[in-house]
């Protein structure tokens, strides 16, 4: 995806994810290219990219919103009080679609889910929304 | 109602301890296995068994060079320490014949 950046980094424990947001001055000297193999990084780090709209099967054309961001702002729970200290925020879609519902809920939300982690799946397949 | 809890962040000085602990979450929730060609992974994880160890007590750079054989699942390889001017080379002479990826 075109400029991919990660802005956090799995934490929690194994039963209970969680990203840990990097501060700004984390990212500014780490450069996860050299660290990290793609497929890899998407394991470790939780990435942001650039919109690919019609391209990506999330996007709804009608509408013109990502419906994985609607999808986890309405059916995942909150697990935050305060908004994360988030570093793509100013640009970040869901936020912008969804506004500040969608952070509270977003550090439970990782770059690659193992198989058979069943909520977070179904709300990751595009076919949730579409009923396909 | 329960009280959540406030997000992680983590700063310059906590980076290296973090990227630690979510490599052997990945590790754990995604099966990587040390066999895999993901050997930038396997680094990662070898390089906290290198930290770990202490090479100022009964330790030797050999005895790195074969916990890197030992470590490293699928590699059959003789531990090799050698010394090119001020560079000391520690690892292994793989002895599989089949492709590495690096």
């Amino acid at each position: 995806m075109v400029g991919a950046r990660p802005f956090g980094v799995l934490s929690g424990s194994t039963g209970e994810v969680r990203i840990a947001f990097f501060k700004k001055d984390a990212m500014q000297k780490f450069d996860w290219r050299e660290r990290f193999a793609t497929p890899e990084a998407t394991q470790v780090l939780r990435f942001a990219a650039r919109c690919e709209t019609s391209a990506c099967g999330h996007y709804v054309d009608a509408t013109n919103k990502c419906s994985l961001g609607s999808r986890v702002a309405t059916a995942l729970p909150p697990v935050t009080d305060a908004l994360p200290p988030c570093l793509v925020r100013p640009s970040c879609r869901w936020h912008a679609e969804q506004g500040p519902a969608v952070c509270l809920r977003c550090p439970q939300v990782t770059t690659m889910i193992p198989v058979g982690q069943g909520p977070l799946q179904a709300i990751a397949a595009p076919s949730a929304l579409h009923g396909g | 109602m329960a009280t959540k809890k406030r997000v992680e962040t983590v700063s310059l000085s906590s980076l290296s301890k973090s990227i630690d602990k979510a490599v052997g979450m990945a590790t754990k929730r995604h099966g990587v296995s040390l066999d895999n060609d993901n050997v930038i992974l396997n680094w990662e994880i070898l390089g906290r068994i290198l930290r770990e160890m202490d090479l100022s007590g009964k330790d030797t750079r050999l005895d790195v060079a074969a916990t890197i054989t030992k470590n490293v699942v699928g590699i059959k390889g003789q531990p090799v320490v050698t010394k090119f001017g001020k560079d000391i080379l520690v690892g292994f002479i793989a002895r599989s014949g089949s492709p590495f990826s690096f």
